[in-house]
């Protein structure tokens, strides 16, 4: 296929997964209902005198939401499209299902934006906190390349999803771990040694650790190194998920399920 | 009240199977457990960056006693009208209430196991230890702030039903609110005057004082029994309440003729 017909492949994709978003109530209100953890994290901050570390809450709210986007929205593509019998016909057009795939949990995670948005504005409103972007270039970075690895991951998680019979239990499960490896709202620095080491393989760890540098004042270090260890962690996980979506749809096939969910 | 009674237990019965549709003891253990253990850690942890061991004891009893107090019964109070089942109910001689109250009371007896076991880990965790009265204690008022947020559940869930794509919203809305505003993270007295008699209508915030008057040794009984008692009194109030409104929302359906459309 030439480079214009997949564009025009992806900016479809894209569109129609926009459609699918806002019609389903479910999903865009579970966007606007995440960020509001901002208000549980903020009055902590500030009952205990601690407002500077307000960057703290929104980092968190942020990942929160851009992780429950991925996990919950993200993950169901694959098995939504079988339970809607259009896997069959998406797997036999001519357009790689991954490309599809890929192109729609981009779209989902990169709804999670309004996290920071909207915690920015319970910061700023419900307790006068405004926060200052010190390193807006580390920060605009940082959520490109946090969007880009939670979508890259999300391709994983449905892959994996489509073939489990209880998809929410796993969704259920997963997110919680990752949230306390990553230090989305405590830095991981205050685990416990023995799983503090597990903490750099989690995409959350880098992408928690950017945006909190970029609230503060000190001059962020290793930017580069982490932004790009950030989006080597999301290439891993497409290309995992690329390899588990392949061998899930052949298997699929083998066994004549495709359309079968 | 004999009629009732059978009628909840086997609405208890749908919710089991309702129940076993999520979870089984496996699942729930390792998957549901671990999302509500990790949850727990994550918010406690903030004690430890605040640097106050006072902060972690009381971040560790608000987050580990209300541990997934509240999750799922919202949205139950739904599912009879997305199984199509719900007419049914209505044209029964007998009230809807002793029939949702069966299918939604599972996930109350989910919410004590949950909480109990949360708050045993989390306190062994952090290495703190109580007399085996005062852990008794506990989960004594860990119950009761379980049936009074269950009776909460069956309002919202009643009003939830008449739009039940809002049922998973006003789900989160339910255990966010007892998050942020029971004293689960912050002490009521941190809210706006005007948000504070709010937060003593709600369940959670009463029992929560009192098990923090338990834990700390140096409560006085009688006003560990007025928290007590404060908590009994709104858990008695969101009954009375529920009783009142389930069969006139599900009423409203069958005036309207909007009883079968979701």
């Amino acid at each position: 296929m030439s480079p214009s017909a997949v564009l025009r492949i992806i900016r479809a994709t894209a569109l129609t997964q926009a459609r699918l978003f806002f019609r389903n109530s479910q999903e865009w209100t579970r966007v606007l209902m995440m960020p509001l953890q901002a208000l549980v994290a903020m009055a902590i901050l500030v009952q205990a005198g601690r407002a500077d570390l307000a960057g703290y809450a929104l980092t968190a709210a942020l990942l929160f939401t851009i992780g429950d986007m991925g996990f919950f929205v993200g993950s169901e593509v694959v098995a939504g499209d079988r339970s809607q019998q259009v896997l069959e016909l998406l797997t036999a057009a001519p357009t790689p299902y991954f490309v599809v795939l890929v192109t729609r949990t981009l779209f989902v995670a990169s709804v999670g934006l309004i996290g920071f948005a909207e915690s920015w504005l319970i910061a700023r409103f419900v307790f006068g906190v405004p926060v200052a972007v010190h390193h807006p270039w580390v920060l605009a970075g940082a959520l490109l390349m946090t969007v880009f690895a939670a979508g890259a991951t999300a391709v994983l998680t449905a892959a994996l999803f489509s073939l489990a019979r209880s998809t929410r239990t796993l969704q259920n499960a997963v997110n919680g771990p990752f949230y306390l490896l990553g230090g989305v709202l405590v830095p991981a620095a205050f685990l416990p040694a023995w799983l503090k080491v597990l903490s750099p393989f989690v995409f959350f760890f880098w992408a928690a650790s950017l945006v909190r540098d970029s609230f503060a004042v000190a001059e962020p270090v290793d930017i580069a190194l982490r932004l790009g260890t950030l989006a080597a962690l999301g290439l891993a996980g497409a290309l995992l998920g690329g390899l588990v979506l392949r061998r899930m749809l052949d298997h699929l096939r083998l066994n004549g399920r495709l359309g079968l969910a | 009240m004999r009629h009732a009674w059978r009628i909840y237990r086997h609405g208890l019965l749908v919710g089991a199977r309702d129940f076993a549709i999520f979870w089984n003891w496996k699942t729930w253990l390792g998957g549901w457990m671990m999302r509500i253990l990790t949850n727990v850690f994550v918010w406690v942890l903030l004690g430890r960056l605040l640097g106050s061991p006072e902060k972690l004891h009381y971040l560790m009893v608000g987050f580990a006693a209300t541990a997934g107090v509240g999750t799922f019964s919202v949205a139950a109070a739904s599912w009879d009208r997305l199984d199509g089942t719900y007419p049914l109910l209505v044209v029964a001689p007998s009230s809807i209430a002793a029939a949702l109250f069966g299918r939604m009371s599972i996930w109350m007896f989910g919410w004590v196991a949950s909480a109990v076991l949360t708050f045993v880990i989390v306190t062994l965790a952090f290495h703190w230890m109580f007399s085996a009265s005062a852990l008794a204690f506990t989960f004594v008022i860990i119950v009761l702030l379980c049936v009074t947020t269950f009776f909460l559940t069956v309002a919202v869930g009643a009003v939830a039903s008449l739009a039940p794509r809002t049922r998973n919203m006003c789900n989160f809305f339910v255990t966010l609110v007892i998050m942020a505003f029971c004293g689960v993270s912050v002490p009521v007295s941190f809210w706006p005057a005007w948000l504070q008699f709010f937060c003593h209508v709600l369940p959670v915030t009463h029992g929560l004082e009192a098990i923090r008057l338990v834990l700390s040794g140096g409560g006085a009984a009688t006003e560990i029994l007025r928290y007590i008692g404060l908590e009994v009194l709104v858990g008695l109030g969101w009954l009375g309440l529920s009783l009142l409104i389930v069969d006139r929302f599900a009423e409203a359906g069958r005036a309207d003729g909007s009883i079968e459309l979701v």
